[in-house]
């Protein structure tokens, strides 16, 4: 398999406070990746160094996408949407359109091409009908569908998600990871999540992370020693059965 | 009201007051869109008494107080962002600096220039009813300036505003149009002292736009109700100064709290009843 993205010895930290450290790790076409780790513990990070948000201390990332686009198409970003301004008059149309905006994007309308990708983006995580209504009116599931939409425009190769499921409720939370699963068929998905929870059905590789990263493969290991690798053994783990 | 229509025909000054009110309202309800939404409320209100510096040197040196005002308004605006984006420290300390150091400047400078103290009030409260020709025409290039600015960088502002981490992932270069904000807060900051003058600048940027935000759904709507409601205001506000014989400034002021405050119950009420 070809290998997209290589983190190679990666460290970085906020001021004094190292929040990765000495990280390797390969993402592979059409990897379907678990960031697992507890809150803090750098998953946001890793993302955003990965889009350019963050730059490392130390290491480096390489990426060696496909086509001939340049780098912020082939990255579809999906961050949580804490990170937005709440109450923002904006409609979900023009959320999704800051998917083909970029340095030269002048005026305020799009063109014919940029209006295309939009519609089909919005009709293939089906939220064409709510095209006019306000992105603050929506809930937390369609926000997260609307902000697929949004990293789905350019047509990336790889998808970055921050806690998609964070603010959702447990049958959008579904909907989204079904949705997740189809659109791996074309595309490689990184996910971050504070707890294994449904994705270990999805997902092909774990990493866990927590100031540091150790990666399996799904079925080389039990989820007990995924998550004593991420939260260090600090957390109690009880096998029961319920009974219910 | 009709005595005020036939006034304004035979007026020069009314008329000028009135084109001065509706230049004011493409820029304040521009500009004033994306303070609201962008909550920057109080760099205006910074900017705005800085500018008291820049009138204080021109009256001193006996140039067009907007021109110092203008260059007082721009370098303020400059410093605000430097502060934020370089030195990554939070603007209220810088902008409270900059609000007072430019009323002393304004205030030592006016004192030793004899016989300016009656003009300084004007800057202070604002008289729209004693624009020149030459004011308007300053007013005139500022706002093409303005509507030049939003149209042209109209996505990238709004998209900055709203997610600035995604803006920067597209490759907008989210400082650039940080700076750019803030000059168009300062421009229009230099239109508005003229109005309503430097004091009561800061209400005329946000009530409006504030009220245009409860009807709006997109920031384009909200630019367009935002100008309507100024223009409305500042009519409505020389009208009453002139009917009633009160400061233009002041009334303006009034008129554009009493709406706003009118409007804020009718919506409690409306989500009351909901």
């Amino acid at each position: 398999m070809k290998q997209l993205i290589k983190i190679d010895n990666l460290s970085f930290s906020y001021g004094k406070s190292t929040v990765l450290e000495n990280i390797n790790f390969v993402v592979e076409e059409k990897d379907y990746i678990g960031l697992i780790g507890p809150n803090g513990g750098g998953k946001t990070t890793i993302l955003k160094l990965i889009v350019g948000l963050l730059k490392p201390n130390h290491g480096t990332i390489e990426m060696n996408f496909n086509g001939s686009k340049n780098g912020q198409n082939n990255i579809g970003y999906i961050p949580q949407f804490g990170s937005m301004e709440a109450n923002f008059p904006i409609k979900v149309k023009d959320v999704v359109a800051m998917g083909v905006c970029h340095s030269a994007s002048f005026m305020p309308w799009f063109n014919k091409k940029e209006n295309i990708k939009i519609e089909k983006s919005m009709e293939d995580v089906s939220i064409s009908d709510l095209s006019e209504v306000s992105f603050n009116e929506l809930s937390g599931g369609q926000k997260q569908r609307v902000l697929i939409a949004r990293a789905l425009v350019s047509d990336p190769e790889i998808l970055l998600l921050d806690e998609p499921t964070s603010s959702v409720d447990s049958s959008s939370e579904l909907d989204i990871y079904e949705l997740l699963k189809n659109l791996n068929n074309e595309k490689t998905i990184i996910l971050a999540s504070h707890d294994l929870g449904f994705i270990s059905s999805y997902i092909n590789k774990v990493a866990c992370v927590n100031k540091n990263l150790v990666a399996h493969k799904i079925g080389d290991v039990s989820s007990e020693t995924i998550i004593k690798d991420a939260y260090k053994n600090s957390v109690n783990m009880i096998n029961h059965k319920c009974g219910l | 009201m009709s005595d005020f229509i036939t006034n304004i025909f035979e007026q020069q000054f009314l008329q000028n007051a009135i084109i001065a009110g509706l230049l004011s309202s493409i820029a304040c309800g521009m500009t004033g869109t994306f303070v609201v939404v962008k909550r920057i409320s109080y760099v205006g209100g910074g900017i705005a008494h800085a500018v008291m510096g820049g009138i204080g040197a021109a009256f001193y040196w006996n140039i067009n107080p907007l021109y110092g005002a203008l260059i007082f308004a721009v370098i303020s605006g400059l410093l605000i962002g430097l502060v934020r984006l370089k030195l990554k420290e939070n603007e209220d300390t810088i902008i409270s600096a900059l609000w007072s150091i430019g009323m002393a400047i304004g205030i030592i400078l006016a004192y030793l220039t004899p016989g300016y103290n009656v003009d300084l009030i004007t800057f202070l409260f604002g008289n729209i009813l004693l624009v020149d020709s030459q004011s308007i025409l300053i007013l005139l290039v500022v706002d093409v300036v303005i509507i030049s600015f939003t149209f042209i960088f109209f996505r990238q502002i709004i998209y900055t505003s709203f997610d600035k981490e995604y803006a920067f992932v597209r490759g907008i270069k989210v400082d650039i149009i940080y700076y750019l904000m803030l000059i168009m807060v300062a421009l229009t900051v230099v239109i508005l002292v003229q109005t309503v003058g430097l004091i009561l600048v800061i209400s005329l940027l946000t009530l409006p736009s504030a009220i245009a935000r409860i009807f709006s759904n997109s920031v384009l709507k909200m630019i367009i109700v935002s100008v309507l409601l100024v223009s409305v205001f500042i009519i409505s506000g020389i009208y009453f100064s002139f009917s009633f014989n009160i400061p233009a400034g002041a009334t303006i002021i009034l008129v554009a709290g009493m709406v706003y405050f009118l409007t804020l119950l009718a919506s409690y009420f409306r989500i009351l009843s909901k």
